[in-house]
């Protein structure tokens, strides 16, 4: 990151009217108002959310023993998913950021033949519209006998296009002569990368682990694709198929179940906040900038 | 780049390579077997009519290509998409830039709004996606209620938001416009800030007024990451399939829900035509593909002489 001594604009503090604030509290209270309707609806008991969406299906009442009727979450499936979630996404996201670092390390210090070439091929990686990919994916992960496995939800999607491209625009902001005197001591091409650049880079190493977390934790069209029997649903491919998997359910039930699938996500945000917004700020940054 | 001074004595230029070669390795052994093998794989059975359960398949050359372009379907998924566009990408950079333009001005709590605007962004997409369709749901959805508190009653034919056909792929836009415009909100207040003062500075000694400096300072100076933005806008829209599998399930009403990318499903999980799937799947990468590259010409032009 080129850091400018260059003053960049600051509207002076009269502009800030009332208005501004007012109008940017309002956007804000648009952008949470799906979340309260969310906790509306959960809240709910059931025969206030579907009595009527249920009379409209089968023009019948709601059977009175089904509206006084509590009904029980069964939170299995859930745990089941969270835990293979957790176990993927922390996978995917050490995994890529290893060999993303080793790619971009290498596009970004050597030189070598094909080098245009094989970035080329990774910025097409991240304009391919994800959706053709499922039919492919789901042909290799069966010739790759990993269909329907932990592995077939790890191994296609831990090394993303971005995550190469990202590493590449850190580890250029390393010096050459760094790099030229950490070989002169005699450290090998890994020490050089794992014991002198990427520790001059942190900061951008913590952003793409969250990024990438992030991003698997909450993908569904590919690993839905992938896999087959509940066990080994993610938390993101439960979501998708709560409608289509567990007919009985109604909308609080669902709104519970999306509420406290959310809630882990909510907390790592919370927690790793400055790093989220860091890294969401860095993909416009970095993909702006010229090759 | 600078060739540094010390590598020469220390290696041959062949053994650098290796090096480098070595480095990528693995990166290049995931992204060939799970990216570039899927592409070549497509683009070799749109030319065949390949069947899924034996596995077999026959050279027929360019007529599924040709299918593609005659078929009623693809073209009603491209009106479609259209349609879902128009709402979607104004909207949003619209919105973005609202948000951006707002935030840049001493607002209290930027981190805390930042972080606010961020979360819808955030969360999986089939969640946002099951928390709209039950806001969405016919006169018992958060939304319908709200509009009765507010006096606004439906008839009794009222199906809900998601079954009306004019409303139903707007809807589905709204929830992504809602998803996304805290991302390029960001995006922009990091553009707006890189803008020095002293293009202000000038533009307050010539005279210019507020609305004047906004069109002709801040707007050209934010031109590349605006077009930064609408090329991913369009791979947004290229990738909308989860938003439609959760929201309307079978691309209903009467598919004025089906897009490119839900035909393609479409197409592989209930017709079992991969043949054709693939033909289709070729045609919209190579359609995001012209889109960016033309794009990213347009912009280089215009952005030469700043």
């Amino acid at each position: 990151m080129v850091v400018s001594a260059q003053r960049t604009h600051r509207p002076a503090r009269r502009t800030g009217r009332w208005w501004s604030a007012a109008l940017i509290w309002l956007f804000a209270a648009i952008t949470l108002l799906p979340f309260v309707f969310m906790i509306w609806t959960a809240q709910k008991p059931r025969s206030r959310v579907d009595a009527a969406y249920y009379y409209l299906l089968t023009k019948r009442q709601l059977p009175e023993e089904a509206v006084r009727r509590e009904v029980q979450v069964d939170p299995r499936p859930l745990r089941v998913a969270a835990r293979n979630s957790m176990v993927v996404s922390l996978t995917c996201a050490l995994l890529g950021v290893v060999i993303s670092s080793m790619a971009g390390y290498a596009f970004a210090k050597k030189q070598f033949p094909g080098k245009a070439a094989l970035f080329d091929l990774v910025l097409a990686s991240m304009a391919v519209p994800t959706v053709i990919l499922m039919m492919p994916l789901f042909r290799l992960t069966v010739a790759m006998r990993i269909y329907d496995t932990i592995l077939a939800l790890i191994l296609p999607f831990c090394v993303t296009g971005f995550g190469i491209f990202y590493m590449r625009h850190a580890i250029s902001a390393v010096p050459d002569g760094l790099i030229d005197s950490a070989r002169l001591d005699g450290l090998s091409e890994f020490g050089v990368l794992f014991r002198v650049v990427l520790p001059s880079v942190w900061p951008s190493v913590v952003t793409l682990t969250v990024l990438q977390f992030i991003s698997t934790w909450n993908s569904f069209v590919l690993p839905y694709a992938v896999v087959d029997s509940a066990e080994n649903y993610t938390v993101a491919i439960l979501l998708g198929r709560l409608m289509a998997d567990f007919r009985g359910l109604m909308w609080n039930d669902i709104m519970i179940i999306v509420i406290s699938a959310l809630l882990p996500i909510m907390l790592a945000f919370v927690l790793l906040n400055r790093w989220v917004l860091r890294g969401l700020t860095a993909i416009g940054d970095e993909r702006r900038s010229p090759r | 780049m600078a060739k540094s001074y010390s590598e020469p004595e220390l290696l041959k230029p062949r053994t650098r390579h290796l090096e480098a070669y070595f480095l990528l390795a693995p990166a290049l052994v995931f992204l060939g077997l799970f990216f570039l093998y899927p592409v070549i794989w497509l683009i070799s059975t749109s030319v065949t009519n390949y069947d899924p359960i034996t596995g077999t398949a026959r050279s027929i050359a360019l007529s599924h290509y040709r299918q593609v372009i005659s078929s009623a379907a693809v073209w009603r998924s491209i009106l479609n998409t259209a349609y879902f566009s128009i709402v979607y990408i104004p909207l949003t950079l619209l919105a973005a830039g609202a948000v951006a333009v707002l935030l840049r001005r001493r607002v209290i709590s930027r981190p805390f709004l930042k972080a606010i605007f961020c979360s819808p962004c955030l969360i999986p997409a089939v969640g946002a996606a099951l928390i709209w369709r039950a806001a969405y749901m016919p006169y018992r959805g958060s939304i319908d209620l709200v509009l009765r508190i507010l006096g606004f009653e439906h008839g009794p034919g009222w199906a809900g938001w998601l079954a009306e056909p004019y409303l139903a792929m707007p809807c589905i836009a709204l929830m992504c416009v809602w998803r996304d415009t805290g991302f390029f909100a960001l995006i922009l207040l990091s553009a707006l800030g890189r803008i020095p003062q002293a293009t202000y500075d000038l533009a307050r000694v010539d005279g210019a007024s507020k609305s004047q400096t906004f069109a002709f300072v801040t707007l050209p100076m934010c031109l590349g990451t605006l077009g930064l933005c609408l090329i991913m806008l369009i791979i947004n829209v290229q990738n909308v399939f989860q938003e439609i599998y959760v929201m309307t399930e079978d691309g209903g009403p009467a598919n004025w829900t089906v897009n490119l990318g839900f035909l393609v499903h479409r197409r592989v999980y209930f017709d079992g035509d991969w043949g054709r799937a693939a033909a289709l799947s070729v045609v919209l990468f190579a359609v995001t593909v012209v889109v960016i590259l033309l794009q990213n010409r347009l912009l280089n032009k215009r952005l030469d002489w700043s």
